[in-house]
């Protein structure tokens, strides 16, 4: 059974309206958050293999969106997978809203809340799986809704679902939570099918058929490296890297900690849903449960699991573990949305009435319109293009024949991403890439960290005594390549033009712009002498116009001065045309940080 | 058991559902001052200006210095202070870059005699 015309509609202006927010602010390639998300890039492009539990289907979906969009670059064409997947996820929220009666202003205000959460939003502009998840838990939702809306005895539509469930498992296993939830109101919307073994043989073999995909991951175990995982080669292997991933992180924390751990997520949904979004879930439950126990617990029990579970999971960004929970608070939304509107058909004049629903609207309309201007300014990555900046950067400025050390496995999938989709700089050396390759004695040595790299590096490739020297900086101090030395580097610089510009409790004795024209990958060649008081550091940074593009310590200076010889990467959306340069240093008071700037050049950027 | 009583079955369990998480909530809120923790963003580095950084992770930075011992600071993802311990007191921060944190002479306050500054990165996704 089809959803009305004008639903369809409704959920199809939804869907559209969440895509141009999601359009508007996606990333236009490689994003700064997300570190998964260079790897969920790189494998769904090669048709590799993800990291734990493997993301079969997500592998699939965005090969297929790398191959038949030609848009943009191979990132951005899979961070638009997350916005489309993401807007159809709200429009499919709406038309559950419908399947569950709510009225469709409830179920269009529950969908719109959840548009425009920050969470969710965050997870629509950038390559992550929790989008396209959201669009198949949405998607596995709707066909068991439809199938409760069926004639008892359908065997299609419940076949439907159970294919539709099993791929969802694709996306993020932990849909596999839901299943005692969906049992449950399997059996008591219909109860006869216990009576029906051939429905209930046709739709298990139709879950374990889409499940299969996960002989993905045998399939794939050699493709490039894993690292930090084993390859799923063997049996248990394969356990390991499914269901029995992260088996360290669940449920990491003792019963002491529960109201912290509850804490912790009442505060994410509050900053997702409001104080008054949260309100009215809350009123939405006990509506729900007055007004249909079995779909109440639907809801109750796929939301119980899931917080349950991820509010045990120890990791370091637990908010967006929520973002398929935070799809059945929308609906608590959507039904307490409801129930306002029909405590509000209690007030007894009709003009009274109307002008409390005008009112109750403009208000909805108000505080939705606030909370898409709040996630907009948070999650707006159009501008983010460090990654790209960075990476294409250092292999413009490495000298032939180098030898780059950098992250292994998923932990260096940006490099993985340049060389292997674009097939840059095939000279220069990545033992991280494991090619088998011997790095040509003498080589110049770089690295993407000031000490060991992730996972390496191999034996013997570092010197004895390697000392870091920072060559290439960008706007975010964890991006920086360092030149690798046996020794001491010679302080290759001494100023022609000395000056005294006190900053702070830093000097700067001398400073020189050395690239005065900027081309792609947009870069700016500074050197700097500093000198301070004795032991004194700081922090540094430089600007161009008004546009902070890096900070970072300064050794310690002694009596001595400190010379940096740096190219800085400038942002790609630096506009053409001439731009001064500063560089300054930060100030540490009693109260504050403060920055002194002096301009020390400008640059032409075509 | 009838369509009916199985879904007052439900009902009554239901409720029971909702003042579980009620009791849950209030206990948490009463249990934490209400305190909305977030752990998003990492020190991703943190390096010293004085004090010695020993130890540092997702909401606690642990400072020694030669002259006062070992101060501890609590701070959570906005980089607000929580829990100071010792003579420690974070003094200023640049929302989602740097934070300082003065190691003053005594409890009581005082100059400063260590200082040590962490990189506050973005979340990790």
């Amino acid at each position: 059974m089809l959803p009305a015309r004008r639903d369809r509609l409704v959920a199809g202006g939804l869907a559209l309206v969440a895509l141009a927010l999601y359009l508007a602010t996606l990333a236009p390639g490689l994003a700064f958050q997300g570190g998964d998300g260079h790897e969920l890039t790189v494998t769904a492009a090669t048709l590799g293999l993800a990291h734990p539990t493997g993301y079969p289907l997500f592998t699939w979906l965005g090969f297929a969106f790398v191959h038949l969009l030609p848009i943009g670059e191979v990132a951005y064409r899979t961070n638009l997978m997350s916005a489309v997947l993401g807007a159809g996820a709200v429009g499919l929220l709406y038309l559950i809203g419908r399947r569950l009666e709510l009225h469709p202003i409830a179920a269009a205000l529950g969908a719109a809340i959840y548009a425009v959460s920050p969470t969710f939003w965050s997870e629509t502009v950038i390559t992550e799986v929790y989008a396209p998840n959201a669009f198949m838990v949405t998607l596995t939702l709707w066909f068991l809704l439809r199938w409760a809306d069926a004639p008892h005895g359908a065997v299609g539509p419940f076949v439907q679902f159970a294919f539709v469930y099993g791929l969802s498992l694709g996306t993020h296993l932990s849909n596999l939570g839901f299943a005692p939830a969906y049992t449950l109101f399997v059996i008591a919307s219909d109860p006869s099918i216990l009576r029906r073994p051939r429905t209930i043989v046709l739709a298990f073999l139709a879950f374990a058929f889409a499940a299969a995909q996960f002989v993905w991951l045998p399939l794939r175990a050699d493709t490039y490296d894993l690292f930090p995982n084993g390859p799923p080669d063997t049996l248990a292997r394969f356990y390991a890297y499914s269901l029995g991933a992260f088996a360290n992180q669940r449920f990491a924390f003792p019963l002491a900690a529960l109201p912290e751990r509850m804490s912790m997520y009442g505060g994410l949904l509050v900053e997702d849903f409001g104080p008054l979004g949260v309100g009215l879930a809350a009123l939405g439950t006990i509506s729900a449960l007055r007004r249909s126990p079995r779909r109440f617990w639907l809801l109750s029990g796929m939301y119980v699991v899931h917080v349950g579970f991820f509010t045990q999971l120890f990791v370091t960004d637990p908010d967006v573990f929520f973002v398929a929970s935070h799809l059945l608070v929308a609906l608590f939304v959507g039904f307490g949305v409801d129930a306002v509107r029909v405590a509000g058909g209690w007030v007894p004049h009709p003009r009274l009435r109307f002008g409390s629903a005008v009112a109750a609207l403009a208000i909805a309309a108000a505080l939705l319109t606030a909370r898409a201007q709040a996630s907009l300014r948070m999650n707006d990555r159009s501008g983010d293009t460090v990654v790209g900046d960075f990476t294409e950067s250092i292999f413009a400025v490495l000298p032939p024949g180098s030898v780059l050390l950098a992250d292994r496995g998923a932990f260096g999938a940006s490099f993985t991403y340049r060389r292997r989709l674009e097939g840059i700089r095939p000279d220069v050396v990545m033992p991280s890439e494991l090619d088998g390759r011997t790095p040509r004695r003498g080589a110049p040595l770089y690295s993407t960290r000031p000490g060991p790299t992730v996972g390496g590096p191999p034996r013997g490739a570092l010197p004895p005594a390697a000392v870091y020297t920072p060559v290439l900086r960008t706007e975010r101090q964890e991006l920086a390549l360092y030149r690798v030395d046996a020794g001491p580097p010679p302080i290759p610089w001494d100023p022609p033009v000395r000056f005294e510009r006190h900053l702070g409790a830093l000097t700067l004795v001398g400073a020189e712009v050395l690239s005065t024209h900027s081309t792609e990958p947009r870069r700016v060649h500074l050197r700097t002498a500093w000198r301070g008081g004795p032991g004194a550091g700081g922090v540094v940074a430089t600007r161009v116009d008004d546009r902070p593009i890096e900070t970072h310590l300064l050794p310690k200076v002694d009596d001595g001065e400190v010379v940096e010889d740096v190219e800085l990467v400038l942002p790609s959306g630096l506009g053409p045309g001439a731009h001064s340069i500063d560089v300054g240093a930060i100030e540490l008071t009693a109260t504050s940080i403060r920055p002194h700037w002096t301009t020390v050049g400008r640059i032409e950027v075509e | 058991m009838s369509a009916s009583s199985f879904d007052r079955a439900l009902r009554t369990a239901g409720v029971a559902l909702l003042i579980a998480v009620a009791l849950i909530a209030t206990w948490s809120a009463v249990a934490t001052g209400g305190s909305a923790m977030t752990e998003k963003g990492l020190p991703r580095e943190a390096t010293d200006l004085g004090g010695r950084i020993e130890f540092y992770d997702e909401d606690t930075i642990v400072i020694s210095t030669t002259t006062e011992g070992i101060a501890r600071v609590r701070i959570d993802a906005r980089t607000s202070v929580r829990e100071p311990e010792g003579p420690a007191e974070v003094t200023a921060l640049l929302p989602g870059r740097l934070v300082a944190i003065w190691v003053r002479g005594s409890k009581l306050g005082g100059e400063p005699v260590a200082r040590a500054m962490l990189v506050w990165g973005a979340a990790s996704r």
